[in-house]
């Protein structure tokens, strides 16, 4: 029990040193596909360091801006955590606080948007808003049910498609960065931030990142994989190939317009979560 | 369909950007970089001033009485028409680009030059290679005059005829 | 106008007109040459001249105003009539006496007319007769009022202590602001959209940021003729050399000498050249815009032998400075020959493939169709240019209507498109790459063999002479982004006037129908899509007003030289 406990935080504490050298590897994966040589593997740290050296400015909003910024960085940190339990602890209250903790995030980012007394920024967080909205709900109602009943089929990872969509869509990533597509908005919700606030900003996004890639690992490995070291291994293999994988797509698509591209979305996930469901309230044998 | 494509571009394409300034910047052999002037070969006529068109060299007189050439890169723009025209090669257009500094004074090159003074009215007649070596090319008669101004020679001359033809000046 | 008889014989349509301007409206011939009539006319006929000329099919190209005052105490005003289809010039001269300086304004006959009237105000102060809105445009909120900083006796240097400002500006309340400074933009530029969820309902648009007075310079003692090039160049990042050729192509009218054929067919192939890194550049950010870098990238990658290229035979990658007046400083030998041919190979086959791909992205696809449309009458009206006219169906191209150098000797096709939205403006600029390879390689096929540098002029020879002063010329190129426009009046050893109308002074007018109705998220599309660029319209000084017009919503009534599209 105490194993496990040390195990599950020692599994958060990687990930949020390992989230900017995945997001480093992210940009050297994208700069190959761009024929670039792109940055070294530490060039994210660096630049979070950086940040961090710089002045501390109070942005727009004042003091509730940066309190915000830091209860999101708190609370990604609390997301990552609670995640890498699930990994040993298949307890429904587990699930429960991962989804509390899911939707806390991204009200937390909403008041940060509303916050920031910036045209920009408010318009970013409209956008947010729609977004966290085609793509929230489902993730969450996929935890709980897992949560509550378990998986143990094989047929149950048709349940993966939707947690991987919805995962990849609460990413951030392009598609799916209008909130803060810079060509447009001038990189809206986090148009007020610098120095260290950006820095933190970074990291609790680069946090949110690492859970969402883990996340389609830790909620089916436990149900398959009995040897707790050996799902420590696979769980961070299979992050490594999320990123990865989620990396390249990202490439590979460029910007669409927010309404065409969040009826799709909603469409999908609501699809796919309902196969999950029908799949899995038919009787096992 | 799309995606396919792009990695197979991608994959074709390989890594083009470089390691710059790890690596040495491609420059081809047309290129043009900031000039040099060679003091030895100068003769400070001013020519290649006349020229430049955003005014990046400029011919200077000095208090000492000693003429400057002076090359400020900050206003250059590297079309090369100064090495076009002057008439002693004296520059050549070199393929350097590199040239940040924090002080404006590292991107002036001066070139001075002795200049020569009028022997009885002591005006400033002109760089001083430039009047031996055009005297030289004179040679013979002329050459004793080269350190009078144009005025001051044609009394010499003057009084030199009278002098001979028996009149008093 | 004992001169007619040197043009009729050529061309009957403009003796038609010449007679039509003289015999109608009491007008009188000025100047002329093969391509180019000058006829003055009393200034209360002009709205008639304008309205006659514009319906029998004519574009306006600019207008320029000169202070004529040193040579006959009286302002000018020159607009200069662009008749496409039959490839010559009017250019209609009114004067204003000094102590009663209006001119008729046309803007509502010519709606083509508005920038550079106010341009001609703020300038060289000539008030503008019967004109509903009149702003500053190009001067700041700070410059005092009666000082035109085109009059002569205005130094080139002047610089006038600061008033205050009769209005300040004003963060706006409702609309969002695009610049001064933008991802997008990358020169400072400032558009303000007023919108209603995420849907542009208007557009303000204020410019002139980055004016730095070349045209007065080129006046100034600083400059000769042999200088000028260099200075052009300057106008324009992207294009440099079209401008650099266009001012030389007016000093060589004036001179009335023609460059040997060899120097033509440089030019030639240089501007091509340039036009073809000039699209990839613009494809490449339009990718960027759409959030597709990898196509960004890419284009960019295939771009770079072409600036490569362009070091290697000029000498550097922009702002070549391969120009003088009388022809070309750098040779085109056996050796270039093979690498342009080599690149463009290399160039088309990589483009091709590249193109492909970005017309294949669904995302790129459905945000471009249908976004930023402009039909075909607003551009005729708007007399827009380049490949925002052909995308909406408008068959403009210098290069077809007005011959020059040696684009008779190639044969290409003119991309037109009839949807005048933003994948057409894509489409037309993709296929123009491949017209300009093709046209590279037919000129280098018949590179006729000769001098590159009339036997009157070299760097060394100074020009001055050759151009004798109270000369007119008119010079137009199809610069990438669409004709560009110098006119020049000569003077003792430099311009008297020098006017310069780049291409996106004629087509920044045409973003407010563009944008009008269209997502948030299309804006910068739709703003990058007449490829702007504003250090070539800001070279002088201008702002907008355009016909007004009341919207459900209040609008914010800018400050002084604030425009409405
Ligand atoms: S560099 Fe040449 S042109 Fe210039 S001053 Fe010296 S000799 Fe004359
Ligand atoms: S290269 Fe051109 S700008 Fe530079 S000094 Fe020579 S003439 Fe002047």
């Amino acid at each position: 029990m105490y194993l496990e406990i040390l195990l599950a935080t020692a599994l958060a504490v990687a990930g949020v040193v390992l989230a900017p050298i995945y997001d480093a590897l992210e940009r050297k994966i994208k700069a190959r596909l761009h024929s670039r040589v792109g940055p070294p593997i530490l060039q994210t740290w660096y630049d979070v360091l950086k940040l961090l050296a710089k002045e501390l400015v109070i942005p727009e909003g004042g003091y509730f801006t940066a309190a915000i910024v830091l209860t999101e960085l708190f609370l990604s940190i609390a997301l990552l955590v609670s995640v890498s339990f699930l990994l040993f602890f298949q307890s429904l209250t587990m699930y429960v606080l991962v989804a509390v903790f899911i939707s806390a995030l991204s009200a937390a980012t909403l008041v940060k948007s509303v916050t920031q007394n910036n045209l920009f920024s408010v318009i970013g967080g409209f956008r947010e808003y729609s977004v966290v909205l085609s793509a929230e709900p489902f993730l969450i109602l996929l935890v709980l049910l897992i949560g509550a009943k378990g998986v143990s089929d094989l047929k149950s990872l048709i349940g993966l498609a939707p947690v991987v969509l919805t995962a990849y869509v609460m990413t951030a990533r392009i598609p799916f960065d209008i909130a803060e597509a810079e060509p447009e908005i001038a990189s809206g919700i986090m148009i007020e931030l610098s120095g260290p606030l950006l820095a933190a900003n970074e990291l609790s996004l680069l946090t949110r990142r690492y859970v969402m890639a883990a996340l389609p690992a830790y909620l089916f490995l436990p149900w398959f994989v009995a040897n707790p070291l050996l799902r420590i291994g696979l769980g961070l293999a299979l992050t490594l190939l999320t990123w990865v994988i989620f990396a390249v797509v990202a490439v590979l698509l460029g910007r669409t317009r927010a309404a065409v591209m969040l009826k799709g979305t909603t469409a999908a996930a609501l699809a796919l979560t309902l196969l999950f469901i029908i799949v899995e309230s038919v009787p096992y044998g | 369909m799309s995606i396919m494509k792009l990695l197979s571009i991608a994959a074709r394409a390989k890594v083009v950007t470089r390691r710059y300034p790890f690596e040495p910047p491609v420059v081809t052999e047309g290129f043009r970089g900031k000039i040099e002037v060679d003091p030895k070969l100068c003769w400070g006529c001013g020519v290649c001033t006349r020229i430049c068109p955003p005014n990046a060299l400029t011919l200077k007189k000095r208090e000492d009485g000693t003429l400057v050439l002076s090359y400020f890169m900050g206003r250059c723009i590297f079309c090369g028409m100064c090495a076009e025209v002057c008439p002693r090669g004296a520059i050549t257009v070199t393929k350097e680009f590199e040239l940040a500094s924090l002080t404006a004074e590292d991107l002036v090159r001066n070139v001075k030059h002795d200049v020569v003074r009028c022997r009885i009215c002591g005006r400033v007649i002109g760089p001083a290679v430039e009047m031996r070596e055009a005297t030289k090319s004179v040679g013979g008669a002329e050459a004793k005059y080269y350190d009078l101004c144009p005025e001051c020679r044609k009394l010499v001359v003057a009084r030199g005829i009278m002098t001979k033809v028996g009149v008093r000046p | 106008m004992g001169e007619q008889s040197k043009y009729l014989p050529e061309c009957p349509e403009m003796g038609e007109v010449v007679r039509k301007l003289t015999e109608e409206y009491g007008g009188h011939v000025i100047f002329s040459r093969e391509s180019e009539v000058y006829v003055e006319v009393p200034r209360h006929e002009l709205r008639d001249v304008a309205k006659y000329l514009y319906s029998s099919g004519a574009f306006l190209k600019t207008c320029a105003a000169v202070d004529e005052r040193p040579l006959n105490r009286s302002f000018a005003l020159y607009h200069i009539f662009g008749m496409d289809s039959k490839g010559y010039d009017v250019i209609v001269k009114v004067s204003a006496p000094e102590d009663d300086a209006w001119v008729p304004s046309i803007v509502d006959v010519v709606p083509a007319a508005d920038w550079c009237e106010l341009e001609a105000r703020d300038m060289v102060g000539i008030e503008l007769k019967g004109r509903r809105l009149v702003r500053r445009l190009v001067l700041p909120e700070d410059w005092p009022e009666d000082i035109h900083p085109l009059r002569k006796e205005v130094p080139h240097d002047f610089r006038p202590p600061s008033v205050k400002a009769e209005s300040e500006f004003r963060p706006p309340e409702r609309g969002i602001p695009i610049g001064p400074y933008h991802p997008v933009l990358h020169e400072p530029e400032y558009f303000e959209l007023l919108v209603e969820g995420e849907t542009v309902v208007d557009v303000y648009y204020r410019g002139f940021h980055v004016h730095r007075g070349i045209e007065k310079l080129g006046e100034s003692p600083r400059f000769t003729y042999q200088k000028i090039p260099f200075l052009a160049e300057r106008i324009c990042g992207i294009c440099g050399f079209v401008h650099s050729t266009c001012a030389i192509m007016a000093m060589e009218k004036a001179a009335g000498l023609r460059p040997p054929e060899r120097a033509e067919f440089i030019r030639t192939i240089v501007l091509e050249l340039e036009r073809i890194h000039s699209h990839l550049l613009w494809v490449g950010v339009a990718a960027h815009v759409l959030g597709y870098d990898a196509g960004f990238m890419h284009t960019w990658r295939v771009r770079e032998p072409v600036m490569i290229l362009s070091e290697l035979i000029t000498g550097s990658r922009k702002t070549y400075g391969l120009n003088l007046v009388g022809g070309v400083r750098r040779d085109i030998d056996k050796n270039k020959m093979e690498k342009i041919m080599k690149t463009l190979d290399r160039v088309e086959k990589e483009f091709k493939e590249l193109a492909n791909l970005l017309v294949s992205v669904p995302q790129i696809r459905r945000r471009a169709q249908g976004t930023g449309v402009l039909t075909r009458s607003e551009a005729r009206a708007l007399s827009v240019v380049g490949p925002v006219a052909r995308a909406s169906g408008l068959y403009r191209d210098v290069r077809k209507d007005y011959p020059y150098l040696a684009y008779e000797e190639a044969s290409f096709k003119v991309p037109l498109y009839t949807e005048g939205d933003n994948l057409a403006r894509v489409l037309v600029r993709v296929e123009e790459v491949f017209e300009s390879i093709s046209i590279i390689r037919q000129l280098l096929d018949k590179l006729p063999g000769g001098p590159i540098m009339h036997e009157k002029c070299s760097a060394i020879i100074p020009v001055d002479e050759l151009i004798p002063p109270g000369k007119y010329a008119v010079a137009a190129i199809e610069a990438p982004r669409g004709e560009d426009v110098h006119f020049l009046m000569t003077g003792e050893g430099r311009p008297y006037r020098w006017r310069v109308r780049a291409p996106t002074y004629q087509n920044i007018p045409a973003l407010r129908p563009m944008l009008r109705g269209d997502p948030l998220a299309d804006a910068p599309l739709t703003i990058a899509s007449i490829d702007p660029c504003f250090s070539c319209t800001d070279r002088a000084l201008v702002i907008d007003v355009r016909t007004g017009r009341a919207r459900t919503i209040k609008l914010w009534d800018g400050g002084v030289g604030t425009c409405r599209l």
